[in-house]
């Protein structure tokens, strides 16, 4: 290979002449930018071209008489010579090596150098070694920059305690760091393919969503992923992250090659907030509840009109028939019929209003036993279904009392809900005795009692107890509550009796002078 | 005596009429009114009512404040109240001031019939009572100065000879004015004179009361 004619170096014997072939080499690597140097070891002299010493700041004439290795900055000496070396004898079978040289103005400079032995002797000594140096400074200095903000941030993450996961989308791997490791309860040092984490531990019903964010991420449309999902742990349960990532490296053509981020536990607070969405959405149903109650009230208010309507025009026709005589009768039953409906749609309209109203009864003078033979004709399908037998016996000429009807209907219907509950496991006869008699100090006293087998201990103490229940699906309210009413009319509710025979509850109501 | 006359009072016009129609199955005749305040300028209807079913939330004057009004102006008609409605003061309100009975709605048309059929015979017997007081009443007026006193000592227990002495006439005079008090009283003995005597002194005192 010819050399291009050096300008101040001692003249060689016999320079072959420049030739067109030779002018091309010459031309092609002054444009490449890059420096030329020719070594023969025998006589230890060096040529470097002009752009060997410009890259470094010195003219022609001084870079003829520098001496390369006192430029070697001293951290990059020992591997600069260390690969010389290995390439001079043949260790290697190319020279390639990266350093910083100083320049004239006492900067640094980093220099990739590249070259072979050409001509060995025939014992194998090197006696002649080529080769170039590439100005490498402003590609360094990225790459350092680069190395730099990954170390700083890796501090910086590392000192925060996130988790942290560097995931190699095309090759596949994932790495995750101990804590993430620890928060899916991940053993051990053993590497993490992608795919074990994602999409494989993602809860279903997360699926898509992060899927969704990380897609939308990952084509570039969102600058982060940022997204909270449920990862399968090792022992099988799920458990909130919070998961942040982005897109560190990407290919030519924009797809993501590798992804680094964060991740969180955060499902105890992800519990609590659910717990209080589920509260607000309760407290949200209760609020529609109240309004539906109110609405309903108020319907009932307006039905009760017509219906009241009905039943007294039903009982016109009715009574001016009896004047008709026989004549009438295929047109009685209908009508008595049309009233009984009017009555029937009155006591759902009546039960309506038991359920949604709150706050103050709505009293007036009842009479006892129309009361308790409305409850028990409106119980009869489940005392049938019970097989329990009812005896009422009610005194005579008991007087009425001041009450909210509905509220008392209330009170009996869930002491003999309870009768019938008390009797369920009874296999002898099923009785449900309801009395009535006056009391003392003017009231009128009644009393429920069931066969069955006596108050269970835990609520012996109290049964009246607020959420003393010994039923399984039981809220424990109902005798709270009717203890609430009783005393709200004025009386008293308590426990008569209770033995393994049966148990007698017992209540009072003011009664109503005259 | 006035024929017994039921009044109706409900602004809800179905209500209202189904309640006059169901009243007239007694035989009783009913006049009804859309709103208290109509009732209240009605002098004959408040004259002859034996008996008032009234609703208690209408518009203008509620069914209580009727029964007050009616209560300041001295009619003292049996009411019943008949409402949908009902709380705790106004019930207990109602009761106090002397109704007849709180009905709620829909009621069972039989016990408002019986209701009133017994309202209707109560007012009877005390318009009956307070009827028969203003006759003896008159019949009393229509004694002499003299004639009282001679009654005021036969009720007495005073012999003839004693209202004699005590009013200074002859016992011949008394025995006069003794016969005239009988006939004027109609009454045909002692007993039943002081009976009647009595019963009206205390009648008085409860009329008062």
């Amino acid at each position: 290979m010819a050399v291009e004619q050096p300008q101040a170096i001692p003249a060689e014997a016999d320079a072959p002449p420049p030739d067109a072939a030779a002018e091309r080499w010459r031309l092609a690597l002054e444009a490449s930018g890059d420096g030329v140097w020719d070594w023969h070891l025998a006589s230890g002299h060096e040529y470097r071209s002009p752009l060997w010493g410009a890259m470094l700041g010195y003219t022609p004439d001084e870079t003829a008489g520098l001496e390369w290795r006192h430029l070697l900055h001293p951290e990059d000496r020992d591997e600069a010579l260390r690969r010389l070396e290995a390439c001079l004898h043949g260790s290697t079978a190319a020279y390639e090596a990266e350093f910083r040289l100083l320049g004239k103005d006492g900067k640094y400079r980093w220099v990739q150098a590249r070259g072979r032995v050409c001509e060995r002797s025939a014992a194998g000594d090197p006696v002649r070694f080529v080769g170039t140096h590439r100005d490498i400074s402003v590609a360094h200095a990225e790459i350092e920059n680069l190395r730099k903000s990954e170390r700083l941030w890796r501090f910086a993450l590392e000192g925060h305690g996130d988790a942290r996961w560097d995931w190699s989308i095309d090759g596949g791997e994932i790495y995750v760091s101990p804590s993430f490791r620890s928060i899916i309860g991940l053993c051990g040092n053993r590497p993490v393919r992608g795919n074990d984490i994602w999409p494989e531990r993602l809860h279903p019903a997360d699926l898509r969503r992060a899927m969704a964010v990380f897609d939308a991420h990952l084509r570039g449309r969102e600058q982060i992923a940022d997204v909270e999902f449920r990862l399968r742990c090792e022992d099988g349960a799920y458990r909130w992250v919070a998961v942040r990532g982005k897109v560190m490296e990407r290919n030519a053509a924009g797809q993501a090659l590798r992804m680094t981020g964060t991740v969180r536990d955060v499902h105890d607070r992800h519990l609590a907030v659910e717990r209080e969405k589920r509260q607000a959405q309760e407290l949200a149903h209760a609020g529609r509840l109240i309004h539906v109650g109110e609405m309903a009230t108020a319907l009932a208010h307006e039905l009760n009109q017509p219906l009241t309507a009905i039943r007294n025009f039903s009982g016109v026709v009715l009574r001016r028939l009896d004047a008709v005589g026989p004549l009438a009768d295929p047109l009685r039953e209908p009508l008595q019929m049309i009233a009984q409906q009017a009555l029937r749609a009155g006591e759902i309209v009546h039960r309506v209003r038991g359920f949604v109203r709150k706050g103050r009864p709505v009293t007036a003078p009842v009479a006892i036993g129309s009361v308790v033979r409305s409850v028990v004709r409106f119980m009869q399908p489940d005392l049938g279904a019970n097989n329990v037998r009812v005896v009422v016996d009610l005194a005579e000429g008991l007087p009425r009392v001041l009450a909210d009807r509905v509220q008392l209907e209330q009170v009996l219907a869930n002491l003999i809900r309870n009768a019938i509950d008390a009797m369920a496991a009874l296999t002898g006869e099923r009785v449900l005795r309801i009395t009535a008699r006056p009391g003392a100090d003017g009231c009128v006293e009644l009393a429920v009692a069931d066969k069955g087998p006596g108050l269970a201990d835990a609520i012996r103490a109290d049964p009246f107890l607020p959420f003393a229940t010994t039923k399984a699906d039981g809220v424990g309210l109902g005798l709270a509550i009717c203890r609430t009413i009783v005393e709200n009319h004025g009386g008293r509710l308590w426990v008569e009796h209770s033995s393994p025979t049966g148990t007698t509850f017992c209540f009072t109501l003011p009664a109503l002078a005259g | 005596m006035d024929d017994p006359l039921v009044c109706v009072v409900d602004d809800d016009d179905a209500v209202r009429l189904s309640m006059s129609l169901l009243i007239e199955t007694l035989g009783l005749p009913v006049q009804s009114f859309a709103s208290a305040l109509e009732v209240l300028s009605d002098e004959e209807v408040l004259r002859r009512a034996h008996c008032l079913v009234l609703d208690v939330r209408m518009p203008g004057l509620s069914g209580v404040g009727l029964q007050e009004r009616l209560g300041r102006l001295g009619h003292t008609l049996p009411i019943i109240f008949v409402s949908a409605h009902g709380d705790v003061p106004m019930v207990a309100r109602a009761m106090r001031e002397g109704a007849f009975d709180f009905l709620q709605k829909p009621f069972n048309e039989q016990a408002l019939l019986d209701r009133v059929q017994e309202a209707v015979q109560f007012a009877a017997a005390r318009r009956a009572a307070r009827a028969r007081l203003a006759e003896i009443q008159l019949r009393v007026d229509s004694l002499t100065a003299r004639e009282s006193d001679v009654m005021a000592g036969m009720v007495a227990g005073r012999l003839n000879k004693q209202i004699a002495e005590d009013l200074g006439i002859s016992i011949k005079t008394v025995e006069q004015h003794r016969a005239r008090v009988m006939e004027k009283l109609q009454v045909d003995s002692l007993a039943e004179l002081v009976r009647l005597v009595v019963g009206m002194g205390l009648s008085e005192a409860s009329k008062n009361g």
